[in-house]
């Protein structure tokens, strides 16, 4: 079931995060708002599979964020890449995973030992 | 053809004060869901106001995708929340960083400044910013591409 919190938490994430792309490139203020609270209605649900994801990794809940969190900012990447045709050199992809590494480095610092 | 650099602060004037605020309401909601949870006599007050400082960032995220790179706004803008809030929550709560988190935090400054740094290319027949760091639904002085 972990598999399953994860995919639909990612997918959440990545469709809320596309919907705000969608309504910030409407002129229409009618596709803008209905794009704002499609966002974050998709985020906001995306809270109760993130803490179905705590409960099945109770011990460890920095690694539980990390997979959380890589998983929706990596996908995320790829998607919003794909749909809205990013046009990124190598140089800017490096950094964009380097944050996402990085994010998981502060992540496992702060368990305590 | 000519290929010059363009630095982050010219290409990207408003938006900067739009990043800033974005940090700003998503650090300060992240602060009140933390004493939500741990304060219970006021958890209901602070989910309201970290609920309305988050959906507030969102609607400046909105601003943000539609002056730049969908890509670049969201590790610009998740980062340096991210970031942000590792501070705030450090000096409210005094929980010293770890070296390990130092180290981190650097990784994602250096990740940010790579993925920030673009050159712009100038070609016949080409548009200034049409190179790399747009998308296709980025807006040009306010019309659609």
């Amino acid at each position: 079931m972990l598999m399953v919190h994860l995919a639909v938490y990612w997918a959440m994430q990545i469709l809320g995060n596309v919907a705000f792309k969608l309504g910030s490139s409407s002129d229409k203020s009618r596709k803008w708002l209905a794009a704002f609270i499609a966002g974050n209605l998709s985020m906001a649900g995306s809270i109760y599979f993130l803490m179905k994801i705590y409960e099945s990794m109770p011990d460890n809940c920095n690694l539980a964020f990390i997979l959380a969190g890589s998983g929706a900012g990596i996908g995320g990447q790829l998607v919003l890449a794909r749909i809205f045709k990013s046009r990124l050199s190598r140089v800017q992809w490096c950094g964009i995973f380097l944050c996402i590494l990085g994010a998981a480095v502060v992540i496992m610092g702060g368990q305590q030992v | 053809m000519h290929v010059r650099s363009s630095g982050f602060l010219t290409r990207y004037g408003l938006v900067i004060p739009l990043l800033l605020a974005n940090w700003i309401l998503v650090t300060f909601a992240n602060l009140c869901f933390k004493e939500g949870g741990t304060e219970a006599g006021h958890r209901l007050l602070y989910l309201i106001i970290g609920s309305i400082l988050g959906i507030s960032g969102s609607a400046v995220l909105m601003g943000i995708y539609s002056r730049m790179n969908v890509n670049l706004a969201l590790v610009i803008s998740g980062s340096g929340s991210f970031i942000l809030t590792q501070f705030v929550f450090w000096k409210v709560y005094d929980t010293p960083l770890t070296p390990l988190q130092w180290a981190g935090i650097s990784i994602v400054f250096i990740g940010t400044g790579m993925a920030a740094f673009r050159s712009s290319v100038e070609s016949k027949g080409g548009a200034i910013g049409s190179g790399p760091g747009t998308d296709s639904g980025e807006k040009k002085d306010g019309v659609p591409c």
